[in-house]
């Protein structure tokens, strides 16, 4: 008797755990699907709904970069490229500053280390495109000064976050245009009165221009 | 034909020509409804899976199917190297023409059918297991090991299932009497309580036998261990690509809707119209028309049905199938034979227990249904599951 | 294990090898298995590994304690923050630093609330496996909610790079609570009591899972095995209790058991249904954290370069694959001498090789699953 009680539970069993699950699955049929039918049917713009520290692509505000290369130091994966040379006036310049999205893996530990936040995350995603070349960010395209924390920028002249690595991806399916990187200012021209002759010996040590006019 | 004034000799020709009209049209439905519900099935595992489903292609993805039949179309025509290409190049065919012979003898209206065979049943039946021998040689053929595993499941339990699927149906003929579908059509009544499948307690066990049995011959979930994804890859269909692959996928489909027209034909009162008489229907177009419009919509609910069991149910392991069908199906199937003879014999005896019964077992159904509807509303009162998503972040 | 060298005889006209090759759906990651089977019934399924294998331990060895951190991400992507945790309190231990009691309750918070989403995918891994594609989807959409939580914590949904040394990387938003606490309330008991009418009372499912590869705790004990197979088997063992690290003493938990609940205790069914169970702990522990998070510091006072006394140290955590270790061997410089990481899916391996005997080729895909393999975690 007990295997036709078990022959019958089997049955049972069966048929209610059926049931059920397919009222389960039947009222899933009358509740609203979750799908977000990203990126042209969507509510709001995907970038609003974005938690404000979403670590996507990295961005560098030159003004505020003082050009101590701890994101480069820092950086597990190398791909950080920061290149610092005297200019011709004995100052430092800014000369590269290259970003590869390619190889980065978005830990966000550059990000920790810079003192003044000039490299940070963007909430911006999409620079999927055809070239990978368009992947490495070149961040400099003239040699600057870096920034100096006794200069006090107004924070409110910076451009809006983001906006840099927006034209990056604006400009990512544009045909690829080689990299020249920047070169520091030779030394200045010389301001010594025009009566002397003598001609100063450039400082530098590029190119062996003069500095005359 | 000598009456419609053709001459005997042409008669034959004629003959052939109507058949072959009806043969396009019939098949242009079946893959009309064998691509729409493919789209269809894609749209309601989406909404089972809170998700949408394909709706890119067209209005609402309804030309998702087209895109797929055109991609498998313009697909590059592969034959593994060592696998047989006579039968590989074969092996679709037997699993198609299985299922498209029996669109033959669905009735669609009250005068609407193929060829009313007088033993429309058994030719069912019997066609249907063409199929078996084309999965062999698909199996086979593709020179695996695993389209050879699946080859060979999917023929042990298709043989296996076409007992209980002939019991089950035999159930029914016992009060119909006839093995003709649209005669078991004419039998019923309009009205649900008069469809066979409330007729006795056994056509109604008889009513869920034949319909998972039907589920198990048309390897479809939880009996679709032969075409597994997470164990076989595909299983038997695993090395064809393009159109012989839309074979297989047609075939699958069409067999869907013929499931769903048998049992709407032998169980559910097929084209009947509650409380209009057979002959009245027979020769009234609009009335035709509204029986076809019923029959495809019982049709459709029953494929309804079928897709929704895909998205809730696992899987039966193979010896777990044959054990359902040889300990289980084949004897219930055997007892409800037996004991639907008696029902039969004593309704002749005593008409009153037959009505009788009828509203009881259409009380049962109701029941079920209404206990179905309690447990959705349960369901979607104690999780509400609004969207929650990055909007609130 | 080299494939081309296993020497296999199989019995002439009586076995078959089946490939269940590299990329096959339900193999949780790239890995293979040689099968010998009789027709449906195996005699071995033998894994190899090593697909997946990107020399995490070498590059340890030349990357420094801070910079590591995002590749123990990378070790089991679905339960990242456990391997962060491990790794951070083995170095914390060679360092002698006292993380602060905020800390400690951030990174409890962080790895409950990714115990769930591990699970999550685990159980509707192997339903979908099963057949049931249904609740593996359902498991995503709750997913997406803690992907979300996570990264308005951290930044990432899936490589957190959440802790430090000497704590977490970033303190709570705001708002956090709120909803996290909306979460816990919309997940249990509302989404686990679906889940089970779902899927986990299948008679189908049960079926398919009941006495198949019947772990028993003995044999687990023996094969090495952690987390919750080893609970599933019988054995009462879970590091966040027995061997208590961070704040885990101040919650009150129970520590789910196999009882055999439809069929013998250890089997794969056994292992279903302790990982469904331990969601609703995982819960229960996220309310108690809520509730007694202290203020203070997130993260201690450490220097920018670490440089870790000559020695070694053992950091483990209980992850959702079980015990995740890592052995970390310090000769006095900026970068390990020596990085071992111990997970629980490397033993599950030997589990599967021994318990597939005899078992059919369909249960082999269900073996796989309730053990909760993954790759990455196998290969390193």
């Amino acid at each position: 008797m007990a295997s036709v009680r078990e022959y019958v539970a089997n049955i049972r069993h069966s048929v209610t755990s059926i049931f059920e699950g397919m009222a389960v699955t039947l009222s899933w049929m009358f509740r609203k699907p979750h799908t977000v039918q990203y990126p042209d049917r969507t509510e709001k713009p995907v970038q609003e709904t974005i938690a404000p520290r979403f670590r996507g692509l990295l961005e560098v505000s030159l003004e505020i970069c003082t050009g101590c290369q701890l994101c480069m130091r820092t950086c597990p994966i190398n791909v950080i490229l920061v290149e610092v040379k005297k200019g011709g006036d004995g100052n430092r310049y800014l000369t590269r500053f290259d970003i590869d999205a390619s190889l980065c893996m978005y830990c966000g530990l550059c990000t920790e280390v810079c003192p003044t936040g000039a490299i940070h995350h963007t909430r911006e995603f999409e620079m999927a495109c055809a070239d990978r070349r368009k992947l490495l960010l070149h961040y400099v395209h003239q040699a600057v000064q870096p920034y100096k924390p006794s200069q006090k920028l107004d924070p409110s002249t910076l451009p809006p976050h983001g906006a840099v690595v927006r034209k990056f991806i604006e400009d990512r399916d544009k045909p690829y245009v080689p990299y020249v990187p920047a070169e520091p200012p030779a030394a200045p021209p010389a301001t010594e009165p025009t009566t002397t002759t003598r001609t100063t010996p450039s400082t530098t040590g590029d190119g062996g221009e003069e500095g005359k006019p | 034909m000598t009456a419609l004034g053709i001459p005997d000799a042409y008669s034959f020709w004629v003959l052939a020509a109507v058949f072959l009209v009806y043969a396009g049209v019939a098949m242009g439905f079946a893959s009309l409804f064998a691509g729409v519900c493919s789209w269809y099935e894609r749209r309601i595992a989406g909404r089972m899976q809170s998700r949408i489903g394909p709706n890119r292609v067209g209005p609402q993805g309804i030309l998702q199917w087209l895109a797929d039949g055109m991609k498998c179309f313009l697909k590059e025509d592969l034959i593994p190297q060592e696998a047989d290409p006579p039968l590989f190049r074969l092996a679709p065919y037997p699993v198609f023409i299985g299922v498209a012979s029996t669109f033959v003898v669905l009735p669609f209206s009250a005068t609407v059918v193929g060829s009313d065979l007088n033993v429309g049943l058994v030719y069912l039946i019997a066609i249907t297991a063409l199929v078996v021998a084309g999965i062999l040689m698909a199996g086979w053929s593709s020179n695996s090991k695993w389209t050879l595993l699946g080859g060979i499941r999917s023929a042990a339990q298709m043989i296996s299932y076409e007992i209980p699927l002939a019991l089950a149906l035999l159930v029914v003929v016992v009060p119909a009497g006839t093995l003709s579908l649209q005669e078991m059509i004419r039998h019923q009544g309009g009205a649900p309580w008069n469809w066979f499948v409330f007729e006795s307690p056994f056509t109604f066990i008889a009513f869920f036998v034949y319909f998972t049995s039907a589920l198990a011959e048309g390897n479809r979930t939880p009996f679709d261990l032969p075409e597994a994804e997470s164990e076989l890859v595909a299983g038997y269909n695993t090395e064809y690509s393009g159109m012989r692959f839309l074979f297989f996928f047609f075939a699958e489909w069409m067999n869907l809707y013929v499931v769903g027209a048998v049992v709407t034909a032998v169980f559910l009162g097929g084209w009947r119209i509650p409380g209009i008489p057979v002959d009245r229907q027979a020769g009234n177009i609009l009335l035709e028309f509204v029986g076809f419009v019923l029959f495809v919509a019982k049709s459709l609910t029953l494929v309804n049905v079928i897709i929704w069991l895909r998205w809730t149910l696992p899987r039966l392991r193979i010896d777990q199938l044959m054990k359902m069908c040889w300990k289980y199906f084949v004897p219930i199937g055997m007892v409800s034979l037996f004991c639907s003879m008696l029902f039969t014999a004593l309704v002749v005896a005593v008409p009153l227990v037959g009505r009788l019964t009828s509203f009881a077992l259409f009380g049962l159904g109701m029941l079920i249904c209404a206990v179905f509807v309690w447990r959705t509303a349960y369901a979607l009162r104690t999780f509400p599951a609004k969207p929650y998503l990055r909007w609130m972040v | 294990m080299d494939g081309e060298n296993i020497s296999l005889d199989l019995e002439e006209g009586q076995e078959m090898l089946l490939n269940m090759g590299p990329q096959h759906p339900s193999t949780h990651g790239v890995l293979r298995f040689l099968v010998r089977a009789d027709g449906e019934v195996m005699s071995e399924a033998i894994p190899i590994e090593g697909y997946l294998h990107r020399g995490i331990e070498k590059i340890a060895e030349s990357t420094p304690y801070a910079g590591f951190i995002p590749y123990t991400d990378r070790v089991d992507y679905l339960a990242a923050m456990f391997a962060n945790h491990a790794y951070v309190t083995a170095v914390e231990k060679l360092l002698g630093v006292e993380v602060p009691r905020r800390a400690e309750y951030l990174r409890v918070i962080a790895d409950e609330i990714n115990r769930i989403a591990s699970h999550l995918i685990a159980v509707g891994a192997m339903a979908m496996d099963i057949g049931a594609f249904t609740p593996f989807l359902h498991g995503i959409r709750e997913r997406e909610i803690i992907n979300d939580l996570t990264e308005m914590l951290c930044g990432a949904r899936l490589t957190y790079n959440y802790m430090r040394v000497g704590g977490v990387s970033a303190d709570l938003p705001d708002g956090f609570i709120e909803k996290l606490k909306g979460f816990l309330d919309h997940f249990e008991p509302g989404f686990i009591d679906e889940f089970n009418r779902l899927i986990s009372g299948n008679e189908i499912l049960v079926k398919r899972c009941v006495n198949v590869a019947t772990i028993t705790a003995d044999e687990a004990m023996d094969m090495g095995l952690v987390g919750p197979n080893l609970r599933a088997s019988g054995v009462d063992w879970d590091l966040r209790r027995d061997m208590p690290y961070s704040c885990y003493p101040d919650f009150q938990f129970d520590v789910p058991i196999g009882r055999g609940f439809r069929g013998t205790v250890g089997d794969s069914y056994d292992r279903f249904v302790v990982r469904v169970l331990e969601m609703t702990q995982s819960v229960r522990i996220l309310r108690q954290a809520i509730e007694r998070i202290p203020d203070g510091e997130f993260q201690a006072k450490v220097p920018r370069k670490i440089k870790l006394p000559v020695g070694e140290s053992y950091g483990a955590v209980e992850s959702s694959r079980g015990e995740l270790g890592f052995y970390l061997i310090s000769d006095g410089g900026e970068m390990p001498y020596r990085l071992k990481i111990r997970t629980g899916s490397f033993s599950s391996m030997w589990a599967i090789h021994q318990k597939s005997r005899g078992c059919f080729v369909a249960d082999l895909v269900v073996l796989i699953a309730s053990t909760d393999i993954v790759a990455p975690e196998i290969d390193r």
